[in-house]
């Protein structure tokens, strides 16, 4: 809206069509895809291109403001038909944070993770700087002391830690969207923050940090930390 | 996204009440310009990638700036340090096309679809108080002007 102000012809994705409709902005094409995929499906250019020209044909109405309904589902959406995806790592589920099994979770991880790393012709590039290893033992190290100096000293210490959670994060959904039986972003996202030694130090860092005496420590614990889908429903 | 109806009641909710936050926009700038196919096109993310040497998006008023994505990046540079851990970020570690279709614009551009790609494109950090973005926009509008540019594509995440 800014942009068409200054002059310069916009159209764009929706995700929350509601949002779209209240800010009504020239031109929007809403789609009914997850948040995070507003192209709809990874690694399907035919698909991709389909929702790219549909937002940009609408460059070409005559008169606006337009709020146009992409027709179709992303085509990975559909539950899978097979029953429920179980992540082939042999650890039982912790309960509580364990270091130990989460270096041992990690080490389980890294062929799937390899995979990933192949399939995609992505390197790991990680924000925080820290190999996978580094990042868990920096999170271990706030669990048993919040106030732990930040291995940054560029950064805040909520950024900082907050990107070496980030990149735990990473590791984990690549290697288990390498894995075998298609995981859906549901059953990935429930078996890491259900079952999963890594999901366990992150509830375990939250509840930590959250009385911080750090102020960015305390918002990163308290609001970018856990999901609100997990925090809903702690399981 | 999912269609609201279909989500959790807490959720529905959360979504809703920030529909206050993004009335009083009303703005009838309706700018017209070539056909499609001579259109030059620029993607305007706010999904917080950027390149993993650049500075992370962070908290309060850093929030709200931008990072300039160059249109010969390659994936493998780029990273995403979003506030909000809402939304499936295993798509875009997957393909950076589900959120910066880069690859899908440069189709475009060679079969004549589009007239061509933007040199330089822009990402911005969702999380922002929209208002909060107004006086960024409008400095890239400046350099998009620099770059030919006269469409812009907005992708959220």
């Amino acid at each position: 809206m800014y942009l068409e102000a200054e002059g310069i012809a916009t159209t764009q994705i929706s995700l929350v069509r509601e949002h779209t409709a209240a800010i009504r902005p020239p031109r929007a094409l809403w789609v009914p895809f997850p948040l995070g995929r507003p192209l709809g499906a990874p690694n399907d250019p035919a698909f991709q291109r389909r929702v790219l020209m549909s937002a940009l044909t609408l460059l070409e109405a005559a008169t606006g403001p337009i709020l146009a309904d992409f027709p179709d589902d992303a085509p990975d959406s559909q539950p899978p038909d097979e029953g429920a995806w179980v992540c082939p790592v042999s650890f039982p589920a912790p309960a509580q944070h364990d270091p130990r099994g989460l270096r041992a979770e990690i080490a389980e991880l890294a062929p799937w993770h390899e995979l990933a790393v192949q399939k995609s012709g992505r390197g790991a590039a990680p924000l925080s700087g820290l190999s996978v290893l580094e990042a868990a033992d920096v999170i271990a190290r706030h669990i048993e002391e919040p106030g732990h100096a930040p291995y940054r000293r560029d950064l805040s210490a909520g950024l900082a830690l907050r990107l070496a959670c980030e990149d735990l994060k990473s590791y984990y959904f690549d290697a288990l969207s390498a894995q075998p039986g298609n995981p859906s972003v549901e059953e990935m996202q429930q078996w890491f923050w259900r079952a999963s030694a890594a999901g366990k130090a992150l509830l375990a860092l939250r509840d930590a940090c959250a009385a911080s005496e750090d102020r960015s420590l305390r918002i990163f614990a308290t609001r970018n930390l856990v999901p609100r889908s997990v925090s809903h429903d702690p399981g | 996204m999912a269609r609201l109806a279909d989500l959790p009641e807490w959720e529905q909710q959360h979504l809703l009440d920030k529909i206050a936050d993004l009335e009083g926009f009303d703005s009838d700038a309706w700018v017209t310009g070539p056909v499609l196919s001579e259109r030059r096109v620029a993607v305007i993310t706010t999904s917080g990638i950027h390149r993993a040497s650049d500075p992370p998006f962070s908290f309060g008023a850093a929030s709200s700036d931008f990072r300039v994505i160059s249109g010969d990046v390659q994936a493998s540079e780029l990273v995403m340090s979003h506030l909000s851990v809402n939304f499936d970020r295993t798509g875009f570690q997957q393909d950076i096309n589900v959120v910066f279709p880069i690859d899908r614009l440069h189709e475009l551009a060679a079969t004549k679809a589009i007239g061509s790609v933007a040199a330089f494109h822009y990402a911005f950090m969702g999380a922002a108080r929209i208002r909060d973005l107004e006086p960024h926009a409008r400095k890239v509008a400046g350099l998009l002007r620099k770059d030919k540019v006269d469409a812009v594509l907005l992708t959220p995440v």
